[in-house]
């Protein structure tokens, strides 16, 4: 299943995937939404609001910190989250006060097979076989 | 249900805001004192935070790669999988700021967001 680029207020197109966060354990989740895949961010954001609704343990504080060495304190938040259906458990989000959109970092991402298909504009977790497949041709 | 008598300015001020709002006094005080609770659990977390920080060689000798439950300078509780760990730590500390970190060789203090994006020039 391949989630479409994001396009209104985004240019170029942002890619994205269906996501869905849940309490540790699974007890509670939030709506399925579409996140940003975000290569450049170290670390997966959420708008803290949708964190603290969610009952998510909240585990350590730390901050944020942009290419030009402005400093933003986060708390990280462990949560469970489905990806694609794909879930992914244990997972460390930082909760971002000023965040809108929940935005999948590489704490996440280097997690996942990815396929990026910008010129068709989708974004696809790849399937076992399809991996395996990609791997092998690498040699 | 807790009743409290509040001193006459916080009463004044508190039906002033509620006016201005167009909220009940009942839903402004709740509001403010759940901010209120929300920040004093954060600076107690980061108060925790340091203090992990503080003796991270020390745990990554005792417990490399693990998960840790740290709390005022002492380990409550450690394991291999976070899930299993935080689960433990919220059904028997609850509301406790006890930092949740695996003790990694290197330690990451803070995250990069190198991203960046197009934005209309400011006049």
């Amino acid at each position: 299943m391949s989630t479409a680029f994001l396009r209104p207020g985004y240019t170029p197109p942002m890619p994205a995937l269906r996501v869905r966060l849940n309490r540790l354990g699974g007890a509670a989740g939030t709506a399925s939404m579409e996140a940003i895949v975000d290569t450049g961010a170290d670390m997966t954001i959420a708008p803290e609001w949708m964190l603290e609704q969610l009952g998510a343990i909240k585990a350590i504080e730390t901050a944020l910190v942009t290419q030009w060495g402005e400093r933003h304190p986060v708390t990280l938040y462990l949560v469970d989250i489905e990806i694609n259906g794909l879930r992914l458990p244990g997972v460390y989000i930082a909760g971002d006060e000023n965040a809108a959109d929940v935005i999948l970092g590489r704490n996440v991402l280097n997690k996942l097979p990815l396929f990026l298909d910008g010129p068709e504009e989708q974004a696809e977790v790849l399937d076992k076989t399809a991996a395996k497949r990609l791997r092998a041709r690498r040699g | 249900m807790t009743a409290i008598n509040l001193p006459p300015d916080l009463d004044e001020t508190l039906r002033r805001e509620a006016e201005l709002t167009g909220t009940t006094v009942e839903a402004l005080a709740a509001d403010w004192l759940r901010k209120q609770q929300a920040a004093l659990h954060r600076a107690r977390l980061a108060e925790q935070t340091r203090r992990f920080w503080a003796k991270h060689a020390e745990l990554y000798a005792q417990y490399p790669d693990e998960f840790v439950a740290f709390y005022d300078d002492a380990v409550l509780d450690h394991d291999s999988d976070v899930s299993q760990l935080a689960l433990r730590v919220q059904t028997e500390y609850a509301d406790l700021p006890i930092v949740i970190a695996q003790v990694t060789q290197t330690p990451v203090r803070e995250y990069k967001v190198i991203s960046t994006r197009l934005s209309e020039p400011s006049s």
